[in-house]
């Protein structure tokens, strides 16, 4: 029997398999086609801001996606760089043809067996203690497959079904086919299922396009690239180009608005609010006589050109009519239209904070189907899960970061505990540590962990262990360096008109000498700088938090009933009941657990544990 | 209830009983039950007349099962959630002995109730939802109001003012968050840069008012007026004719002072604390030594230092620092024009005359009504001061580094810790879409 079996060959089901193989486990990956593992569905870019951070941290836990994005990117650019570096976010359009291709290398790198075939359904069957246990999978011609555990990572694949205005049909992605047998399998084991939505754009051909009407974007003289171990583009650098859309455009829109899908209520499912259709913009922002519309070029090697901020699901003449409205696409000629996607995926608060369904032992869910949007999002799910999966399978303990500590700690608390209503996306205003979390330090706060695990060599994790140490010590040099009237060089980095150059500038030789070769000592600098400069930040949140959550530690036993207890209402019973959080703090957290509930709460646990 | 902390430790699903009215003798008193168990402990020592027995909301006479015999009674019954505690209630109207009282308790803690913890119905008003935080704590300084201004602050924020203006506070804050976020997560940096200093900027203001720390002591504490300047210049005196009574030993020798005396004047229904302080010289003596410390400690305290001299004093400069009136004593010794006030100039009195002793008082009062009249709630208890003082503290921060450039990811921490703050003054943490917010204002996203 094999440890790990993952459904799903998108950026979860990737991250996954390869996870669970570093860790060592027999791995096998169940996908429809060999040929689409490692597909953009969507966008042909990676990272962004937040989305960036996810993609820095997947690779300091040794994913894939950083790689592949690195060799495959044709554009790159550092986001918010008029900004603190916490919340820098880096980005590439990357080449939507060489992606998969270099995502299914580099899975081939891993011992991983590709199985192509359909689940079925899930094979499970109850413990003595009348658990529910996920054995495996039933395929559709290789028949059952067991496993120790199983990671599902079925994106928008689950009950998908793609509309373009009155058309709708079933399927995952244009041209694949749905997974709808296992939405119903799902269902079976008591897993709740909700629908949510997203769009796509039209894609244009681009000697269609009248290039000189547009604006512009070119990417960054000195690219930021997501993986450590990048050193060099590997790919011709492209711009982007920008232009507008105007009154006549949203015109036409308006006068189709009949004919959308979404409005006349054939979609039902919620989308999310900060990745709107083009007919929505229209409609929400009535007073907008224009927006901003990105030319991306999909690939080296097509010609085929998508079209960030007109996602649409509109008949096929009506978003024709539309595009042609734009001045610079008059006679833009459109090779796959815009259509939206309906999909299953399972609503929040059934999985552990190891993405295991809590219905379900040795059940591990991941991606979209936990209601995400994103690459990002969904491998950095598919890496947790697959590691998670592999964990258990080995008996070992779970990997579980916390908010402080990665972007991928608040993504799975929010989902595992918070609970969302609407496809969820990372932005950094998500992480109450935001601060301490910038992708300069992932290695830092990540490296050595996932090395102790297996997921990352074991140079990886020393190389963030010299590089903290080196930190520390111009730290030292920073705060023992005077620079007269009883400040130190600590001090001056706190004053926003002192620009960091200075800072180093004024740094003595000795300090250099120790820190080393020229490269890694300024990097050391830099980091111990912006340290000190978010310091009393941080300081001040935490000890607001001390404060506040003094009594939030108090532990809630895993088998705390919270039906029944009078004075919280049963609507929050049953969110505690779903979300099941260990502790008050987690409570809390939870929407719509108030103060009053929480002090009900505590007063029960007392009673219970008799203190 | 006390101040601060306004909360007793957390409560259980006890049924609790305490006497509701003041202790000692009256017509009535009342005891109150609340708590799963307050009709079935009610039962045991009450028995009602007829046969309907209790209902809900209704007063059904009884009498009192005690041991040492039976009286007459009446309860009044609530039934969980509507009732004043927001679980089931049983108030038992007796006759107004201690002793009966005390023996009602004591049956009823027999019966399995048990006794409440100060302020424990309030809290559990609270915790059901009856009451908000700062509503409970108004409750508790309408209760303890010593002056007429003070109890209708006190009803003011009962009726949840505070709520409502910090709720106003922090409506605007998250506007401003909204768009600081904004700009950081989708790099938007065309809008909203001058709504979020306007923001800051206003909600900084009325925080600000709320803080005015006199304004707040004049109605909880009062204003607290000290006597201070060199001995023998008439501050006891002046004192006594302020509060017009011979509280203070008077003397024509320096020095009598030597402990704090105070006096409370209410002035046009608002409550002055006055304090007499020995003179500020070189002691002669350990015991005036102390009492010159001690005056010097009450200048600290001072939401307003009288400085007092002698008309006649010669000795240079006035002392600095904080809220200081000078008022030259003993007018009456001058002779001729020279007693006509200067209106920017130090006010006169004669402590031994009266002269300008009432024109001194009508000023102390309209220096305490400065902080009351006008919209913004006047924060009453101690805890929700600490709480405004810090609010203050990260606006503060929040418009200073909007003014120096720092990114807004920084400007958004410290507007982040004052709706932290906010939520604690109410003692609640709504559920604020940010992102609502940003996505109803910004047509962001790819």
């Amino acid at each position: 029997m094999r440890d790990v079996v993952v459904v799903g060959g998108g950026h979860a089901g990737i991250e996954a398999a390869a996870a669970a193989a570093r860790l060592g486990a027999s791995t096998t990956l169940v996908t429809f086609s060999r040929e689409a593992i490692g597909r953009l569905s969507c966008n042909p870019a990676i990272g962004g801001i937040g989305k960036g951070h996810l993609a820095c941290e997947i690779d300091a836990l040794g994913g894939l996606m950083g790689r592949v994005a690195d060799a495959t990117g044709i554009q790159f650019r550092l986001l918010n760089t008029k900004r603190g570096r916490a919340v820098q976010g880096p980005r590439a359009q990357v080449d939507r043809e060489l992606y998969p291709v270099r995502a299914q290398e580099e899975l081939a790198a891993h011992p991983v067996e590709v199985v192509e075939d359909e689940v079925e359904a899930l094979w499970w069957g109850e413990t003595s203690d009348g658990r529910k246990r996920c054995l495996g999978v039933v395929l559709a011609d290789h028949g059952e497959l067991r496993a120790a555990t199983t990671v599902l990572c079925t994106g928008t694949f689950l009950g998908g079904v793609l509309h373009v205005g009155n058309d709708q049909r079933e399927g995952g992605r244009r041209g694949e086919r749905a997974a709808s047998a296992l939405s119903r399998g799902l269902t079976e084991v008591g897993l709740r299922l909700q629908r949510f939505k997203t769009g796509t754009p039209p894609r244009l051909l681009d000697t269609s396009v009248d290039w000189d009407a547009c604006e512009v974007q070119e990417g960054d003289a000195e690219p930021t690239f997501f993986s450590a171990v990048t050193r060099t583009v590997s790919q011709p650098q492209v711009p982007c180009h920008s232009l507008y859309t105007n009154e006549r455009a949203h015109e036409i829109i308006r006068e189709h608005l009949h004919a959308s899908p979404l409005l006349a209520g054939r979609i039902t499912g919620r989308g999310p609010r900060y990745c709107p259709s083009f007919e929505e913009k229209v409609l929400r922002f009535a007073d907008r006589d224009r927006h901003q519309l990105i030319l991306e070029p999909e690939s080296l090697s097509s010609e085929r050109v998508y079209v960030n901020g007109a996602s649409t699901s509109l008949p096929g003449e009506a978003q024709e009519e539309f595009i042609r409205a734009i001045r610079g696409l008059e006679e833009a000629v459109i090779l796959q239209h815009g259509y939206a996607v309906e999909y299953d995926h399972v609503v929040s608060g059934q999985v552990a904070s190891s993405l295991e369904a809590r219905s379900v032992e040795r059940l591990f869910l991941a991606g979209q189907v936990l209601g995400t949007t994103g690459y990002e999002e969904a491998a950095g799910l598919g890496l947790l899960a697959g590691a998670n999966a592999a964990l258990k399978a080995q008996g070992r303990e779970e990997l579980v970061l916390s908010r402080r500590e990665a972007y991928l700690g608040v993504m799975v608390d929010d989902l595992v505990i918070r609970g969302i209503d609407e496809p969820y996306r990372m932005f950094t205003s998500r992480a109450e540590h935001r601060l301490e979390l910038g992708v300069d330090g992932v290695d830092l706060r990540l490296s050595e962990r996932a090395a102790e695990l297996g997921l990352v060599s074991a140079k990886a994790g020393r190389a963030a262990g010299e590089r903290a140490d080196r930190i520390a010590v111009a730290r030292r040099w920073l705060e023992g360096t005077r620079v007269g009237g009883g400040r130190t060089l600590a001090d001056e980095c706190l004053r926003p008109d002192v620009p960091q150059a200075d800072i180093e500038a004024r740094l003595p030789a000795e300090a250099w000498a120790e820190l080393g070769p020229e490269k890694l000592a300024r990097d050391a600098v830099v980091m111990a700088a912006d340290e000190l400069r978010r310091e009393p930040y941080v300081r001040r949140q935490l000890a607001l938090q001390d404060r506040l959550a003094r009594s939030r530690e108090r532990v809630i036993p895993a088998d705390f009933d919270f039906a029944g207890i009078p004075g919280l209402s049963s609507e929050i019973q049953e969110r505690l009941s779903q979300a099941r959080p260990t502790t008050l703090g987690q409570a809390g957290r939870l929407r719509g657990v108030t103060p009053a509930a929480l002090e009900v709460l505590d007063a029960w646990l007392g009673r219970r544990t008799g203190s | 209830m006390s101040a601060a902390p306004p909360l007793p430790p957390v409560s259980d699903g006890d049924t609790i009983v305490a006497e509701a009215t003041p202790p000692g003798q009256g017509g009535l008193s009342l005891v109150r039950l609340s708590g799963p168990q307050a009709w079935n402990i009610a039962g045991q020592l009450f028995a009602p007349r007829g046969r309907a027995g209790l209902s809900v909301r209704r007063c059904t006479i009884g009498d009192l099962q005690l041991e040492g015999g039976r009286d007459r009674a009446t309860a009044t019954a609530f039934r969980a959630p509507s009732s004043p505690t927001g679980e089931d209630v049983v108030e038992l109207a007796v006759h107004g002995s201690p002793w009966l009282v005390q023996a009602v308790v004591e049956a009823a803690v027999e019966a399995g109730a048990r006794c409440a913890r100060p302020g424990e119905f309030t809290h559990r008003a609270w915790r059901s939802g009856k009451l908000t935080l700062t509503e409970a704590e108004a409750l508790d300084s309408l209760i303890r109001a010593d002056s007429p201004a003070a109890v209708r602050e006190a009803m003011r924020q009962h009726g949840g003012s505070i709520d409502e203006a910090a709720a106003r506070l922090e409506s605007e804050l998250v506007e401003a968050l909204a768009e600081l976020e904004a700009a950081v997560d989708f790099h938007d940096d065309s809008q909203g840069q001058r709504r979020i200093d306007e923001s800051l900027g206003r909600v900084r203001k009325s925080s600000a008012a709320w803080l005015s720390a006199g304004r707040n002591r004049a109605l909880s504490t009062g204003l607290r007026v000290v006597l201070s300047g060199p001995p023998n210049a008439g501050k006891s005196r002046l004192f006594n004719a302020l509060l017009a009574d011979e509280r203070a030993i008077v003397t024509a020798e320096a020095g009598t002072t030597r402990d704090v005396l105070e006096g409370r004047l209410v002035l046009s229904d608002l409550v002055v604390t006055l304090v007499d302080t020995a003179g500020q010289r070189e002691a002669t003596s350990e015991a005036e030594a102390e009492g010159v410390r001690r005056s010097q400690r009450e200048r600290e305290r001072a939401d307003l230092v009288l400085e007092v001299r002698e008309v006649e004093d010669q000795a240079p400069g006035w002392p600095e620092g904080g809220e200081h009136w000078r008022v030259l004593n003993k007018v009456d010794l001058l002779t001729g024009a020279s007693s006509t006030a200067d209106e920017s100039g130090p006010r006169r009195v004669s402590a031994a005359t009266g002269e300008g002793v009432d024109a001194l008082r009508e000023a102390l009062a309209s220096r305490a009504r400065e902080g009351v009249s006008g919209e913004a709630p006047v924060l009453l208890v101690a805890r929700q001061r600490e709480v405004a003082g810090r609010l203050q503290e990260h606006l503060d921060r929040a418009v200073e580094d909007r003014r120096v450039g720092q990114p807004e990811e920084l400007v958004a921490e410290s507007v982040r810790r004052a709706l932290d703050e906010l939520a604690e003054l109410r003692g609640r943490v709504d559920d604020e879409d940010v992102y609502g917010r940003i996505f109803s204002r910004f047509c962001v996203g790819k």
